[in-house]
């Protein structure tokens, strides 16, 4: 049944839905491609799954991370105290149960007894104590996983399998950051005995362990015969696969050909190819909506023209969203409207109302009323300058396409948009800089706490937050949303930070895309799973 | 000393140009050079009067014309977002000229001044200028355009600069032998032994004589430069969207290989001819104005 549910969405060809016999016949095909549930095939061990990926890891190492691929990896070679099951719950994980005191301060976690890290080392409180203290240590000069604890004071290892955690203060988000696999526990002793090299050789108590890392090629994790546990929603022991091979290959249409050659067992489909992939029904399609929004259009408040309130509102009300939806990302997704996405908990519903709607008449009255005039050659003007201004974007496909797109319609109201493109790590650094005027950014990630990094004073010029407004009314929102550990509450509050945003249109959110996996034939019993990945330790191949 | 005149010996005047006639009769016996000479009109009428001859605005975006195949209305098709590709083309056309220009320009000037301060002056001068053109001729060109890039900032203009610097050493080496040959020539010798100053025998005596190896290099590096260009351009390091580059075009084009071959197929046809021609004319140039190769 898990296999079932973890179909969650079969895909139907757009096209098809012209005509109903079409769209029936297709939904047959579908319905005849989905993997049997486990219990009807006798799984085989044994072979290798080929993944790939556009980008390399920058370090295999969890707690040095900020690449979004060794995120995804980490949940195959680690494992985190609590976990997420299929719908979403927390279920037991490294730590069999959890309690926290009335005041939401003390965590304590009770540990499995029966777990070994692939170095040979016993997971117990120490080696938990030790691994969070060094995502916490200054040293460890964390991106991610340090800040995913929040403010601990104090980790206690109570006894021999009794991890307690301290807070300072109420931290909302812990235990779903908990399960973030950049939070998993690393072997104390490995990071001793390898120091540096721990990235590179990282060892935790995952179903796969590390196997080899061929720089520019391959990524290389083998099964690990040892491990006797699986959290809930897939079988106790070891994975059925012998080996998994993550290649690494930066150009997509490459990737798409390699998988057509049988060469990748999953592929992560380029939205220009979803449709003619679908079309062959040789493969197994799985898809979900992204969790983040896929791209939004952000504007310095701190630079002209877009200091002006007015100015940014006319600009969300001169954007068609469908049409960019529709032409850069070929429809495979749905229109953003604030600074969640329907697919992150604690989304509002009413956002899609709430949200400004294309509205040429408004867009003309608000420029109008900031002063901004047509010009003879059509251009808005104020004081003798011309309404022009520079995009930072970086180099994405459906980036560039939906930028060209903005700047056409842009261009209607008179308003001239250069695109400027950037190599992504430059592009992070000159918008922390806050050089830009506006840019196009989009984000993954699974708790809504993500609007902290986005919009918190605190990551002006650190973090994330490139809109650069420093607002203390925004501030005090997301500082109570993450001392709330009340979830109906957050829920208010979350929607008073999504209604907030959209009121001083730090963002034009634009759309968000779902996401395509592919898989061969020949995969059996593979699982997507809500936070986006996809499960390995029931998959085997035929 | 006043009986000796200060004009220089007539040598100087020689120009290494032959009577045309000659170069028409050898023109026959290469029917390829004409075929690149014509490939290259042709691109250069276009370039001139894109404005007139493309179909549509290289930037419009057609309402429900996207990624149509090659047909009446667009004989190139059009694009994801809806573009008409022959007006991308010709347009392009234009962009690539002027890259090829530009690029040029900048290497010949910067590469002869320091080709010819080397070579004339020789000692120091020579041994530091020299030394640092070596450096930089150790990395491939586009690897040394990559990197001023990194400096500059992507963009259209930046990546002409940046070719035109990564092109500079080779044509400062070209310079520089050719400049000492010409210095060690009876002429100079007898210039500055009635005292003709360094300045009247480098522009008079020496630069005229020394050019036509580094234009026939440049010729064939026009070629070159534009393909450098396309790549950066194809890397995203060069011309920013909507700009109808051909390389640019290319890059765009690269996911749609599957669905719809005519985006990259004319750009990439485009670059090909005009290197090609280009090329070839080079070649053909180098063998007209090279004394060893005279039949």
């Amino acid at each position: 049944m898990a296999a079932a549910q973890a179909l969650a969405r079969i895909v139907v060809h757009r096209e098809a839905r012209r005509a109903v016999a079409i769209s029936l016949i297709s939904l047959l095909v579908s319905l005849l491609l989905v993997p049997l549930p486990l219990t009807y095939a006798q799984p085989k061990s044994g072979g290798e799954l080929a993944l790939v990926s556009t980008e390399e890891p920058d370090t295999l190492d969890p707690q040095k991370t900020g690449t979004a691929i060794t995120g995804q990896l980490m949940r195959y070679l680690g494992d985190t105290l609590i976990t997420k099951d299929l719908k979403g719950n927390y279920i037991p994980a490294l730590a069999r149960s959890w309690t926290v005191s009335a005041d939401g301060l003390t965590w304590t976690f009770q540990l499995r007894n029966d777990v070994k890290f692939h170095d040979g080392s016993a997971l117990n409180a120490q080696a938990v104590k030790a691994s969070i203290e060094r995502a916490l240590a200054p040293e460890t000069k964390s991106p991610i996983a340090g800040s995913l604890f929040g403010p601990v004071a104090e980790v206690q290892a109570a006894g021999d399998f009794t991890v307690t955690i301290k807070l300072k203060e109420p931290f909302a988000p812990f235990l779903d950051n908990l399960t973030d696999p950049r939070a998993m526990i690393v072997s104390p002793q490995a990071v001793r005995d390898l120091g540096d090299r721990f990235g590179r050789s990282p060892v935790g108590t995952g179903p796969f362990k590390f196997q080899e890392w061929r720089s520019a090629d391959r990524i290389i994790f083998a099964r690990n015969p040892d491990y006797v546990w699986a959290p809930s929603y897939v079988h106790a022991g070891p994975p059925f696969m012998d080996r998994i091979v993550l290649r690494i290959m930066p150009e997509s249409a490459a990737q798409v050909a390699a998988f057509e050659r049988g060469e990748l067992s999953v592929l992560a489909v380029p939205p220009t190819d979803v449709r003619r992939l679908q079309g062959t029904n040789k493969y197994t399609i799985f898809s979900f909506l992204r969790k983040g929004v896929g791209l939004f259009m952000e504007f310095n408040v701190t630079k002209e023209p877009f200091s002006d309130i007015r100015v940014r509102r006319a600009v969300s009300h001169a954007i068609e969203k469908n049409s960019v939806l529709q032409i850069g990302l070929e429809g495979l997704g749905e229109v953003a409207s604030g600074p969640l996405p329907p697919s992150i908990w604690g989304y509002w519903d009413g956002i899609k109302e709430y949200a400004p709607k294309y509205d040429p008449g408004k867009a003309k009255a608000l420029l109008a009323e900031a002063g901004w005039r047509p010009g003879p050659d059509g251009v808005l003007q104020k004081d003798g300058k011309p309404f022009s201004f520079v995009l930072y974007t970086a180099p994405i496909d459906t980036w560039t396409r939906s930028a060209q797109i903005v700047q056409a319609q842009l261009r209607a109201f008179g308003i001239l948009m250069e695109i400027q493109t950037f190599e992504f790590g430059t592009l992070l650094a000159k918008l922390k800089a806050g050089e830009h005027p506006a840019e196009f950014m989009g984000y993954t990630y699974t708790s809504p706490d993500i609007v902290q990094l986005w919009f918190h004073s605190s990551n002006i010029g650190t973090g994330l937050a490139f809109s650069h407004d420093n607002d203390s009314k925004l501030d005090a929102l997301i500082e109570a949303s993450r001392r709330e550990t009340d979830q109906g509450k957050r829920l208010t509050i979350y929607r008073d930070i999504q209604k907030y945003v959209v009121d001083q249109v730090l963002w034009v959110p634009l759309w968000t895309n779902t996401n395509y996996f592919a898989v061969q034939p020949n995969v059996q019993g593979a699982k997507t799973h809500p936070d986006g990945f996809l499960v390995l330790n029931d998959l085997w191949l035929k | 000393m006043t009986t000796i005149s200060r004009t220089p010996p007539r040598v100087v005047a020689v120009p290494a140009v032959q009577p045309s006639r000659t170069i028409l009769r050898r023109l026959r016996r290469r029917p390829l050079v004409i075929v690149a000479f014509t490939v290259l009109a042709l691109f250069v009428i276009l370039a001139l009067a894109a404005p007139l001859l493309a179909p549509h605005d290289p930037t419009a975006l057609i309402q429900g014309a996207v990624l149509r195949p090659p047909s009446r209305s667009f004989p190139l098709g059009t694009d994801e977002l809806g573009r008409d590709v022959l007006s991308r083309v010709i347009h392009g056309a234009r962009i690539s000229l002027r890259i090829g220009l530009v690029t040029i320009g900048i290497a010949l000037v910067l590469g002869t001044v320091i080709g010819v301060l080397a070579g004339f002056y020789g000692g120091v001068v020579d041994g530091v200028l020299m030394a640092v053109m070596e450096v930089l001729l150790a990395f491939p060109q586009i690897l040394l355009a990559m990197a001023i890039l990194a400096m500059l900032g992507p963009s259209l203009t930046n990546a002409m600069i940046a070719v035109g610097l990564s092109a500079v050493p080779v044509y400062a080496r070209t310079a520089r032998g050719t400049t000492l040959s010409v210095r060690a020539m009876d002429y100079v010798e007898a210039a500055r032994a009635i005292g003709v100053g360094d300045g009247r025998i480098l522009a008079r005596h020496v630069l005229p004589n020394m050019i036509s190896p580094v234009v026939v290099l440049a010729t064939a590096g026009v070629g070159i430069a534009i393909l450098i260009a396309a790549g950066l351009s194809y890397l995203g390091l060069g011309a920013q969207p909507p700009t109808p580059e051909w390389g640019a075009m290319l890059s765009q084009a690269r996911s749609y290989l599957r669905n719809a071959w005519w985006m990259a197929t004319f750009p990439g046809l485009a670059i090909t001819l005009v290197v090609i021609s280009l090329n070839l004319c080079g070649d053909w140039l180098r063998d007209l104005l090279d004394p060893r190769l005279r039949t």
